[in-house]
């Protein structure tokens, strides 16, 4: 699958699954941290690989990024992405907190950080479970507090070892007062992205 | 002021005289810089997995792409016996389990290999751990900073 070869019907398609999914994601959020939490409509683009770190906007932005590989029906790499000032406001609100009382990043606060993404990751695929009958799970999930550039080139190192572009689905999740936001990332394999077209095209006539 | 030539993935950039070279941002890519022990002269490589692959650009690899930083230094008239190598990056980012080597260490093996295979010096290199890194080399004085938010700075 390549840009050539996808649709505008299946790209619309495309981000009525990263809404569902990302909607699911958000209410889970929203209950995790006692919070609305608004949604961004999904950007769904195909990247070259040695593009990928383009992406980031501040190349030398500090970021905690909680990376988990999904495994399953569907094979996929979501990322979640914390700007490095909304890292202790989240961790305040999860970690039943007062304001401004986290101050540091110890393995407490790492763990929280992991579960925060596992909990967003597992809800997404929930949903699209639900939705086109594809289960996946998420792997056990791994943290990096660095440069968003590092971060994205890792991604697109792994993804270069089995294809020349990726697929990223992006949702901005942020909280009413702006105190939160996150931004998650799924890139399905290739061979996911199939599965996931046909789900979607046998899903949609059989309604 | 030298005058700064980035490097992007996937690219092998090539100077004389008063340069600086920088990568930023990098994770588990090596960063490969060869130059003239006795001249301003140096290149540097950035690349992203350790072995070529059929139908894509040669300096996205470790193995092609060293080859061809040597030979591009080669015919700037450089002796092969007056090179040097320094080597960085190649950082395990995050700590997934999956039971053979990261990306990032390949690349730093495949690095090492085949610069002892063409037996060239590695004379400086900060290399592995689990950190990001920007690196600015100068031409002139072949000095690197490394630059990391994990470690702070370095000069190799």
């Amino acid at each position: 699958m390549s840009k050539k070869e996808f649709s505008d019907f299946q790209k619309d398609a495309l981000i009525e699954l990263a809404n569902i999914g990302s909607g699911n994601a958000a209410t889970a959020l929203s209950q995790l941290i006692g919070k609305n939490i608004k949604l961004s409509v999904p950007s769904i683009n195909f990247i070259p690989v040695v593009k990928i770190t383009e992406n980031a906007k501040n190349k030398n932005e500090i970021v905690a990024a909680v990376y988990l590989r999904i495994y399953g029906e569907i094979t996929a790499k979501a990322l979640i992405i914390f700007p490095k000032e909304k890292i202790f406001p989240i961790l305040d609100l999860v970690m039943k907190r007062k304001t401004r009382e986290t101050k540091e990043l110890g393995e407490n606060e790492q763990s929280a950080l992991k579960e925060i993404g596992n909990i967003i990751v597992s809800a997404y695929l929930n949903a699209i479970a639900k939705f086109i009958g594809l289960n996946s799970v998420p792997s056990v999930p791994a943290l990096a507090i660095d440069m968003i550039e590092a971060i994205f080139q890792t991604i697109s190192s792994e993804i270069a070892e089995i294809d020349e572009e990726a697929l990223l689905i992006e949702n901005d999740m942020i909280e009413e007062t702006s105190q939160i936001s996150t931004t998650l990332i799924i890139i399905p394999d290739k061979d996911a992205m199939i599965k996931i077209m046909d789900a979607l095209d046998a899903t949609i006539k059989g309604s | 002021m030298a005058d700064n030539i980035r490097v992007n993935i996937g690219e092998l950039k090539v100077a004389k005289g008063y340069f600086k070279f920088s990568a930023y941002g990098i994770g588990s890519c090596v960063v490969v810089v060869c130059y003239d022990k006795y001249a301003p002269i140096a290149g540097m490589l950035h690349a992203i997995l350790p072995q070529k692959k059929k139908g894509v650009s040669e300096n996205r690899f470790v193995d092609a792409g060293i080859e061809n930083l040597i030979k591009e230094l080669i015919n700037l008239d450089v002796s092969i016996n007056n090179i040097e190598a320094k080597i960085f990056g190649g950082a395990t980012m995050f700590d997934i389990k999956s039971g053979s080597e990261s990306i990032g260490e390949k690349n730093i093996k495949m690095a090492k290999e085949i610069l002892s295979k063409k037996g060239i010096k590695i004379s400086g290199e900060d290399t592995g751990s689990n950190y990001g890194r920007t690196i600015e080399f100068d031409v002139v004085t072949k000095k690197a900073i490394v630059k990391s938010y994990a470690k702070g700075e370095k000069i190799i």
